[in-house]
Parts: C-alpha cells; sequence; structure tokens
C-alpha cells in the first residue's frame, strides 16, 4: 500500500454484557493515549463509539472498513466486498466459529445499516490457505462424511502468516512468488506453523478447527481419535464439556496447572518444579514445535527462512533457541548471541553458517487487513 | 529351536511353526475366544504338525509401560496382563484365554509373550504424554504407544550400531518411528493404532473437532464413532470400498493415486517429524508387509523429497527389511527363553 502509516489504534474492551469494570475504549493517536468510558452492549454499539471518537478529526474519517472474520469456509476464499448478496452468505458461515464468526457479522451488518456509503471488505482468517493441496486438507475419513459436514482443512493465522511471508520476502529481497519458508506464528493464546512454497501456504498445523496442532495457552493441540473418544466416554458422551476442556482447560494450563502463559512456565521450571510437571509443559511446548518445523521443512523442500512472529515468536528468544538447536540437518543453525540481543524488527538471528534465514518478524493484522481491503478496492476501482 | 507362534485377532488365530529360520504358516477362523473353545483348535493343530514343539509365542498388541520386553509367563504374568485389561479390553482378554488354553494343551514348553508395545515402553514423556491434565490422562490411561514395534526393533538390530534411525513400517495401520541409539524417541501412532499415518480402515491422525462434530451433528455415541474412524476410514473411506497399501500405491487410476498421495504426504511429515526429533538421520528403513512392493515406490518419492537436505548431509542409507513377522516374534521368543535358562 503507497504511503503506508498508521493513524490512530485502540481497543473497545468488556463489549458486551456487564462485567464487574466498565466497559472502555483505550484510544492512542501517535504517543497520546485517551480513554472514553461507555456502555457497549454489543460490537455494533462499539463500533459506533468508535466512528464518534474518529469523527472528532477530519483527518480520520475513514474511506473504508476492513473487518477480520475469522472463518471464510468454502465461500469466502479471499477478501471480499461486503454488498447485497454477501450477507446471505454470510449467515452460512456465521457458526463455522461459533465464538469469532457471529460478533464480526454483527458488526458488518450494523455499519452496512448506519455507513450506507463506506466500502466494506471482510478480510479471513482461513483465506491464505485456501490454496493447500487437496492431498493434505483432504482428512482419511468417509468422502460422503466429508462433504456433508466440511470436514477439510480449513487454517487459520492465515493473514498474520501471509503479512510475515510478504515481509519477509521483502527483507531478503525477493519477490514473494520467489519465498519458501515455514512460518512460525506463536502467540501467546493461540499458534500455528504454515508452510509456504512461491508465497503460498501449502499446509497449517490448524486444521479443521484452531484445535489441532501445536500446544497451546489453553488448547490441547493434536489428540489421538482414541483420547478423545476415552475422554468422550468419560464425560457420558457430552461432547460441549469435552470441547470446552479441550479449547479451554488443556494445553500449557491444562498440563502445568499453574498459568496458560508459557512464558511463565519457562521462568518458573528452573526453581519451583518438584513435581517436574513445568518441566514437562515447557519440553512438550518445545518438542510439538521442533516436530512440526521438521515436518514442513521437509513439505516445503527448498525453504529459505524459517520466520518467527506474534508475541512468544518476537519476546522469546529461549523458545527460537530451542526450537532450532540441532537442526543443522535442515540446514538450520542459529546465532544464539544475535538471538539474545534487544529486539529491533524485522531481525536475522541465523549464524554465517546458516543455509536457512531465521527472521523474527513483528505480525501485523489491521495492518495486513488494511492492505488487503486496499487492493481490492483499487482493483474495483479501476 | 521350533516355535509355535500364534497371533490373534478379534476373529482369526494365525499361527506358524517356525524352526528358525524356516516357518510353516497357517490360518485359522475362531469363532470366540472362550478358553474350551481355544482348546479345541490348539489340539487340531497340535495333531497337524509333526514333531517337537520347544516353545510358544504369543503376540501381544498391547502390554502398557508394564511389559518392556518380552517375557516367559508365569502366575505373575498372567496377574499383570489381567490388571493391563483396561488398556485392550478386547485384546488381552482373548491373549490371557490363549495362555490358558496353551498351558493346558502344549504341556511343558516355556510360553513367551511377545508385544507389540514393548519397543516404546520407554518412550520419553515429552513424546508419549497429550495435552491435556496429566491426572485425567492417568486416570484414563492415555498415552501414546508405538504399535508396530516387533518390526521396527527387529529393522533397527538388523542396521546395528549407534545410529539415527527412521523406521516406516508398511503394514494396514503404517507407522513411523524415530529410533536414536536403539531407543524410540518419537512415534506417530497414538494411545491406539488408528492415530498417525491413515491406513487402510483407519482414520490417521484428525482434528478432534471433528470427533466431536460427529457427536454434536450426527448424534453418534463414542463407540460408533470409533467403529467409523476403525473400519470406515483410511484408504475404504475415500476409496469408497476396500484396498491394500499395495493396490493404492500401484495404482495407474487417477482417483486411486490421489489417495496414495494423502497417505505418502503424511509419511513424509512423519520423517520430518522422526529426523527434527533426532537432530538428523543415518539411515531410513521401511518394513512390514507392503515393504517389499509399496515400500519401494515410498523410498523413491522420499528420496525426491528430501533431495536438497540430504545431498548437503552425510550420506543416508535406504534399506527395506522384509522379514516376516512370525520370524521376528520367534526370533523374540528364542531370546526370552534363552534369557530364561
Amino acid at each position: 500500500m503507497p504511503g503506508e502509516k498508521e493513524l490512530v489504534n485502540g481497543e473497545a474492551q468488556r463489549v458486551g454484557p456487564k462485567t464487574a469494570k466498565a466497559s472502555q475504549i483505550f484510544h492512542n493517536e501517535g504517543k497520546k493515549s485517551e480513554t472514553f468510558t461507555v456502555d457497549m452492549p454489543s460490537h455494533g454499539v462499539a463500533f459506533c463509539e468508535v466512528m464518534k471518537i474518529l469523527a472528532a478529526k477530519k483527518e480520520f474519517c475513514p474511506d473504508a472498513v476492513g473487518h477480520r472474520v475469522v472463518h471464510g469456509g468454502e465461500i469466502f476464499t479471499k477478501p471480499a466486498l461486503v454488498k447485497g448478496e454477501t450477507i446471505k452468505k454470510m449467515e452460512q458461515i456465521k457458526d463455522l466459529a461459533p465464538i469469532h464468526n457471529p460478533p464480526a457479522i454483527a458488526l458488518i451488518n450494523e455499519c452496512w445499516k448506519i455507513y450506507t456509503q463506506l466500502p466494506q471488505v471482510m478480510v479471513f482468517d482461513t483465506a491464505y490457505h485456501a490454496t493447500i493441496p487437496k492431498y493434505a486438507r483432504t482428512y482419511a475419513i468417509s468422502r460422503t462424511l466429508s462433504e456433508e459436514l466440511g470436514f477439510y482443512k480449513y487454517g487459520f493465522h492465515g493473514t498474520s502468516h501471509q503479512y510475515v511471508a510478504q515481509e519477509a520476502a521483502k527483507f531478503l529481497g525477493i519477490k514473494l512468488e520467489e519465498l519458501n519458508a515455514v512460518s512460525c506464528h506463536l502467540g501467546s493464546g493461540g499458534a500455528s506453523l504454515c508452510a509456504i512454497v512461491k508465497g503460498k501456504s501449502v499446509d497449517n498445523t490448524m486444521g479443521y478447527s484452531p484445535l489441532a496442532g501445536l500446544l497451546m495457552s489453553t488448547r490441547s493441540g493434536d489428540i489421538g481419535a482414541a483420547a478423545l473418544l476415552k475422554l468422550l466416554a468419560n464425560f457420558n458422551g457430552k461432547h460441549e464439556e469435552v470441547e470446552s476442556l479441550l479449547n479451554k482447560s488443556s494445553g500449557v494450563l491444562g498440563l502445568s496447572g499453574v498459568s496458560a502463559d508459557i512464558r511463565d512456565i519457562l521462568k518458573q521450571k528452573a526453581s519451583k518444579d518438584e513435581s517436574q510437571t513445568l518441566g514437562l509443559t515447557a519440553n512438550m511446548y518445545l518438542w510439538r514445535i521442533k516436530k512440526y518445523l521438521g515436518a514442513y521443512m521437509a513439505v516445503v523442500g527448498r525453504p529459505a527462512a524459517v520466520i518467527f512472529t506474534d508475541t512468544i515468536g518476537e519476546t522469546v528468544p529461549e523458545v527460537r533457541a530451542a526450537v532450532c538447536s540441532d537442526m543443522e540437518w535442515f540446514g538450520i543453525s542459529i546465532d544464539y548471541e544475535r538471538n539474545k540481543d534487544k529486539p529491533i524488527f524485522p531481525k536475522n538471528v541465523a549464524a554465517e553458517k546458516s543455509d536457512v534465514q531465521l527472521l523474527v518478524i513483528k505480525t501485523n493484522e489491521e495492518l495486513a487487513i488494511a492492505r488487503e481491503s486496499y487492493q481490492l478496492l483499487s482493483k474495483k476501482m479501476r | 529351536m521350533r516355535i509355535l507362534v500364534l497371533n490373534p485377532s478379534p476373529n482369526e488365530l494365525k499361527y506358524s511353526l517356525v524352526e528358525v529360520p524356516d516357518a510353516v504358516c497357517f490360518e485359522e477362523a475362531i469363532k470366540n475366544w472362550q478358553v474350551e473353545n481355544i482348546i479345541k483348535l490348539l489340539k487340531k493343530i497340535k495333531a497337524e504338525i509333526c514333531g517337537k514343539i520347544d516353545a510358544v509365542a504369543i503376540r501381544t498388541a498391547m502390554g502398557g509401560t508394564e511389559f518392556k520386553g518380552s517375557v516367559i509367563v508365569n502366575n505373575e504374568t498372567k496377574e499383570k496382563i489381567a490388571k493391563l485389561f483396561p488398556q485392550a479390553p478386547m485384546h488381552l482378554p482373548m491373549v490371557l484365554n490363549l495362555i490358558n488354553a496353551a498351558q493346558q494343551t502344549i504341556k511343558n514348553v516355556p510360553i513367551a509373550l511377545v508385544f507389540d508395545s514393548a519397543f516404546f515402553a520407554s518412550l520419553p514423556n515429552r513424546e508419549a504424554l497429550y495435552g491435556i491434565d496429566g491426572s485425567l490422562s492417568n486416570k484414563l490411561n492415555i498415552r501414546r504407544f508405538g504399535y508396530n514395534g516387533l518390526f521396527h526393533k527387529a529393522a533397527a538390530e538388523e542396521m546395528g550400531g549407534r545410529s539415527k534411525i527412521v523406521s516406516i513400517c508398511l503394514e494396514p495401520r503404517p507407522e513411523t518411528t524415530a529410533i536414536m541409539y536403539g531407543q524410540a524417541i518419537m512415534v506417530s501412532s497414538g494411545a491406539t493404532p488408528i492415530e498417525g499415518i491413515p491406513g487402510q480402515k483407519s482414520c490417521g491422525d484428525i482434528d478432534g473437532s471433528i470427533i466431536l462434530a460427529l457427536a454434536e451433528k450426527k448424534g453418534l455415541s463414542p463407540e460408533q464413532i470409533n467403529i467409523e474412524l476403525t473400519e470406515n476410514s483410511g484408504i475404504k473411506g475415500l476409496a469408497g470400498k476396500f484396498m491394500t497399501i499395495n493396490d493404492v500405491f500401484e495404482s495407474k487410476d487417477a482417483k486411486i493415486k490421489s489417495i496414495a498421495d494423502i497417505i505418502f504426504y503424511r509419511i513424509l511429515m512423519t520423517c520430518g517429524n522422526a529426523i527434527a526429533a533426532m537432530g538428523g538421520v543415518d539411515t531410513i528403513i521401511v518394513s512390514g508387509r507392503y515393504a517389499k512392493d509399496a515400500g519401494k515406490v515410498v523410498i523413491e518419492k522420499l528420496k525426491t523429497k528430501l533431495e536438497n537436505f540430504i545431498s548437503k548431509n552425510k550420506k543416508v542409507k535406504w534399506e527395506i527389511f522384509d522379514k516376516p513377522l512370525n520370524e521376528i516374534i520367534a526370533e523374540e521368543a528364542v531370546i526370552a527363553v534363552l534369557k530364561n535358562n
């Protein structure tokens, strides 16, 4: 996008039903910060309040709105302009991500009603992964079942993986279509790896849902069918309870019993680990990333880079060091000193002799959504 | 030494008399695994076999973390097996009845239990456990095991020495393991053999949410889902009919080839897992009944996909290990008998 510059940013917190504390908007304009306390019983109302704040200055009135929508299903495989027909299609994808999609769609509807002249673009977490080949996105179960219920690998964090892929290509001085890499989006909540060939996603560790793949803050990650069926039987077939267990009380929290944040575990395991659960938690967290990195290096074939991004990937050198150690067979050689240096982004922490560059790149989903929206709208305007 | 090898499964008893290294193999259908019925069958087998039986070896799929190697049966063994019933509620009672029947029909002869799982009994916790509360894992015995340990162990021993081996077992439920200096440190299978690489009827790794969706949207019970994922998935689920691993990898039909692509892709990823687990690889060895045919195709495809890395490292040895299972079991039994005297 020409002349990219973030003008304002902010967060509306405690949107929805009333909580113990008041709902507030934390608004930042350069170095200035302001807090607005205002009732926001829905995302639609929150949106209107944000628009009021922006309306205060003429140069902050938006020309378009870019919406993050987590799950586009098989209907939306690239960014889409919101117009008459799309509203109907959006109803079909509402339940694909039952916690995330409904608020996004409510927001879009609200905006559509009030700001009728404002172009809106939907950008989907799953869209970047639309290029995952059939042999990687198909589950080995009855095709009838898969077709009936949409059991395919959709993949997530697509916007982030695509963004850091673009930034990595820039850093390496090549075109995006020339980039082969493995991207590691390691957040303090969710996490996933993405295999990238010629700039396109060819696999993602999340799958039909964000439950699959790595050990995450409260999600179990990969869990075998038999193990899950034992859990289901244990809970008398109550799938909601098992879903809740696996998504909200497993992962780093479930294993450690102490914290959902791997940083806490890494800090504490040296000193307070009598039953060795903290050590096990840290080891399992790192082991899963390392194994998947090996798998995706094999999938990509001739990778130029491994990218680390999001909170843990960007700010925890210990994780990068552990994941990259003993990986020389794949051409990965980390410079432990450079890796520990103060963070300036983007940076390359690979050793001189490393075949594969090890890039630490700050993700920016909002900027990525803005870029995608701009691309779509400028195409439409020609 | 002549070993009578007994390989039980729900509807069948495969048996073979192995005079290491030669073997004679049979299969008998069996209606039920009540001790009286097994005794009848064993008496029939004994009559058909001319000459001595020096030992009996029983292939046992699951021994938990309790059994780290083959053992000669005594009363304590039988108690330990009974305690393990919850871990393999279909298989182990069958094995115990087989032991009792064998003790009654083939007297005064050592009976060896040879475990598929034993090679994986010491799998490190970071590999063996799932990302759920440890107390739940303990209560429900949820832990990863390998199910083709006999093939992997024999293949690794064939290679000898201290090295890093990726061992791929091509059986109806394929399995990859990383064997580092003789110790398995990673395996693609899970709490049961339906996890990992998709098989002829089994789903392999699958997003847990899909299982929950089957419960929610199709109202299936855990037992029903288990049957679906164990008997109607894998190649059968994708092709709409039963086909073997060999059929699929040797087919020229575009639709069937696409199924081979899915399975190969998963095998490729498990190789990547294994090499990352060990920090390199010296040998990639393929075993199991499909090693000689599908195995050759898999090796060629792996060589192509891993070419870039292989060219920059010490040379990788590629091997096909086609020793049949009954010989492997007999050899394990021989070792157990020798150690016992």
